[in-house]
């Protein structure tokens, strides 16, 4: 054989090794041992509800939360915010799966201390979100300054009512924390600041849309004179809205809400809604579980943290920072 | 016969084989150069994207916990400063944040990244606003009311920020870390591709080496043992076909050399035969005639002989003095041309002698010759130059 068939023949086997090799090696192989790599923790999330948008925005947030940081997170929430006892069961079947942490949005302020006692007595430290418990054992507590929130939406109720007339308030579950909270705040800041507003009526919903729907409708007919209505949350508002529509008293009754959901969006720009305090449930999951890992790493974390909570009207609606308070997971 | 074709040369061979050495080099080179471009662009990237954003997020942290202790200086009434003082370099650090921002803002950076900055700036903007209320109870002289913000709505909301300005600037860290593991990756791919390409040049151009040298020395061995029998005097094998390199054009020119040298070898015998036979027969021939001339040479000697004894007597003859005058006279001139033909018969033997010399010189250079072309005849049997039957 000569040597130019020799060298022709290795050139062709040189060529298809190259061939093969090659993108071999300049594009690397895949590394598939991400994708199956154990988790370093596991968080159970326990919410109040999972009827409303917000605690789906707060899921979203401690999802995100666990991915980055490589957490298992788990989350669960009693069909609505009126059965603390299936929230009680959620925190136990946590300790018994042997959770590392557990973040509650607590339905009670006291009844849940037991059961958080009992985690921690466990090794299993308890953040809260959203609202707090009076037990001293939890680590933290992660959400809105309610209080804040509520003497902010009442100064802007006394703005849009000229400072005087009356207001009912239309509260969401009655011994929730936030319920406390929000009320407190409007009410203390109506008391002491706003002293022609008359507080008529402070009544609870258990933040059922239909409830409160009845609650408004009996309130507005109780009170022909009404100028306002202060509800707490978005099932509140939604419900004293859809009531304030039918009855045709949109032009006169101004009505300030709490959260964000798309139907008080909706009311918001059709006038029925003038204003409504927004919270930040994405950054309260993805604090409570970012938080929470902290923790169970060692490390120290603050007492309180205030995710914040903005008011948002039709005015500054479509502003850019207003945007991303709305729709943190982006529009659908 | 052999032609030389430039395309199945050793030097074309050599150069193509080296080529694709080259040409491979160059390939991994050029993929090499891509590659390291990558990196720097993976590099720059790092750095204007994820670097300058964990820098951002590091001043603008720094930031707020300055504003943080001026405010807390501002409330328990620390330092010499007013109101108006820490007021104003309050702003200048919220100013110095809103710049930042505004920078950081301009950077590109992943969706998830741009989420959580968001998330960061509105818990910013919420906390500019407790400090700006808080900075109005202060100078409105509500001291406690400031306080009490501070403790129950600044920290909570400043507590928020730092975990969200952490969380960018982690997220930032981590999307570095990630940028500079596809540059390590890149970097170990290029390293593997140059490694293989330095294994796989090095065994091709050992195994061109050994292909091309092994072809060399078998054509040089062959050439070899050629001239090896020609160092034998054998000259009745031609070099057997060798291709149309370099080689194959060097033994067709040997091959027609050894034409050319056995040719010449049948032609020196050939003449060499003549040249001997004609020696030989010269030789022969000369001899004989020099027998003859020397036998002529013994007659003309005997002759001259008679030729000296009648002069003799011619002379005794006219020493007889009864002799006519007329009579002398004519036996002078007998004995004067007796004496002169003996003097030519004389000179004639000489001449004989002489030509007898020189023949026996031909002779001998006759017999030289002939052996002169046995010798080159034995000389040149030694060449063989038909092949023997198989």
């Amino acid at each position: 054989m000569g040597c130019y068939k020799y060298i022709k023949r290795k050139a062709l086997k040189l060529g298809i090794i190259l061939g093969l090799a090659f993108p071999l090696v300049l594009t690397g192989c895949g590394d598939d041992a991400a994708d199956n790599k154990e988790k370093d923790g596991y968080v159970a999330v326990i919410c109040k509800s999972s009827q409303h948008e917000f605690w789906r925005t707060m899921e979203k947030g401690a999802m995100d939360a666990g991915e980055e940081l490589n957490l298992k997170v788990t989350f669960e929430a009693p069909e609505d915010e009126s059965h603390l006892d299936d929230q009680i069961a959620l925190i136990e079947k946590a300790i018994d799966n042997r959770a590392d942490a557990i973040v509650l949005a607590p339905l009670d302020t006291d009844k849940l201390n037991d059961v958080v006692e009992k985690a921690v007595d466990n090794g299993i430290p308890v953040i809260t979100l959203d609202s707090d418990i009076t037990s001293g054992k939890r680590l933290a507590t992660i959400g809105t300054n309610n209080v804040t929130a509520g003497a902010i939406a009442a100064r802007y109720e006394a703005q849009l009512i000229d400072d005087k007339g009356q207001v009912a308030i239309i509260g969401h579950v009655e011994g929730a924390q936030t319920a406390i909270e929000r009320m407190k705040g409007f009410v203390d800041e109506i008391n002491v600041n706003h002293q022609d507003i008359e507080i008529v009526e402070e009544t609870y919903t258990g933040g059922d849309v239909l409830v409160a729907y009845d609650v408004t409708k009996r309130i507005l007919t109780q009170y022909p004179d009404l100028k306002g209505l202060y509800a707490t949350n978005e099932g509140s508002a939604v419900g004293a809205a859809r009531a304030v529509e039918e009855m045709g008293l949109s032009d006169k009754i101004i009505v300030i809400g709490f959260d964000s959901s798309d139907d008080e969006i909706s009311y918001l720009k059709k006038g029925v809604i003038d204003g409504m305090m927004v919270q930040n449930p994405y950054n309260m999951g993805y604090l409570g579980v970012r938080n929470i890992y902290k923790a169970i790493n060692g490390s120290s974390i603050e007492k309180t943290i205030d995710t914040g909570a903005i008011y948002v009207n039709r005015d500054n609606l479509m502003d850019e920072d207003i945007q991303w308070y709305l729709y943190p997971l982006g529009k659908n | 016969m052999s032609k030389y074709k430039w395309y199945k040369s050793i030097r074309t061979r050599m150069l193509i084989s080296y080529f694709a050495v080259v040409l491979m080099i160059l390939v991994v080179g050029i993929g090499g150069i891509y590659h390291i471009k990558r990196v720097y662009r993976n590099g720059n990237r790092i750095y204007d994207t994820n670097l300058k954003s964990v820098d951002y997020l590091k001043t603008l942290n720094i930031n707020v916990r300055q504003i943080d202790q001026r405010v807390l200086s501002m409330l328990e009434g620390l330092g010499n400063m007013t109101v108006a003082e820490y007021r104003a370099e309050i702003e200048k650090l919220k100013d110095s944040n809103a710049m930042i921002m505004e920078k950081y803002e301009k950077l590109e950076f992943s969706e998830l990244e741009k989420r959580r900055y968001k998330q960061c700036r509105l818990s910013m903007l919420t906390l500019n606003k407790n400090i700006e209320s808080l900075m109005d109870m202060v100078e409105e002289g509500n001291i406690d009311g400031a306080k009490s913000l501070y403790d129950q709505e600044l920290m909570p909301v400043e507590a928020c920020t730092f975990e969200l300005l952490d969380a960018v600037a982690e997220l930032a860290t981590k999307n570095a870390e990630e940028s500079n593991a596809d540059n390590y990756g890149i970097y170990q791919r290029i390293m593997i591709a140059i490694i293989i390409t330095i294994v796989l040049a090095v065994l091709l151009a050992v195994g061109i080496s050994l292909r091309v040298s092994g072809t060399i020395t078998e054509k040089l061995g062959i050439i070899q043992r050629w001239a090896k029998r020609i160092s034998e005097y054998n000259v009745s094998e031609d070099i057997k076909e060798l291709g149309e390199d370099e080689f194959g054009v060097t033994s067709k020119a040997l091959n027609d050399s050894q034409f050319m040298i056995r040719d010449l070898v049948e032609k020196i015998m050939e003449e060499s035969t003549l040249i001997s036979d004609t020696g030989k027969e010269i030789s022969g021939s000369i001899r004989k005639s020099k027998q003859r001339i020397e036998e002529m040479n013994l007659k003309m000697l005997e002759s001259d002989k008679g030729t000296m004894e009648l002069v003799n007597q011619i002379k005794d003859i006219m020493l007889v003095n009864s002799l006519p005058p007329e009579l002398i006279e004519k036996m002078k001139a007998l004995h004067e041309l007796t004496n002169n033909n003996s003097v030519s018969l004389d000179l004639f033997q000489e001449e004989l002698n002489s030509m007898a010399t020189y023949m026996e010189q031909i002779a001998v250079t006759s017999d030289h010759q002939n052996r002169m072309a046995e010798e080159h005849k034995e000389q040149v049997r030694k060449f063989k130059v038909n092949k023997e039957p198989v």
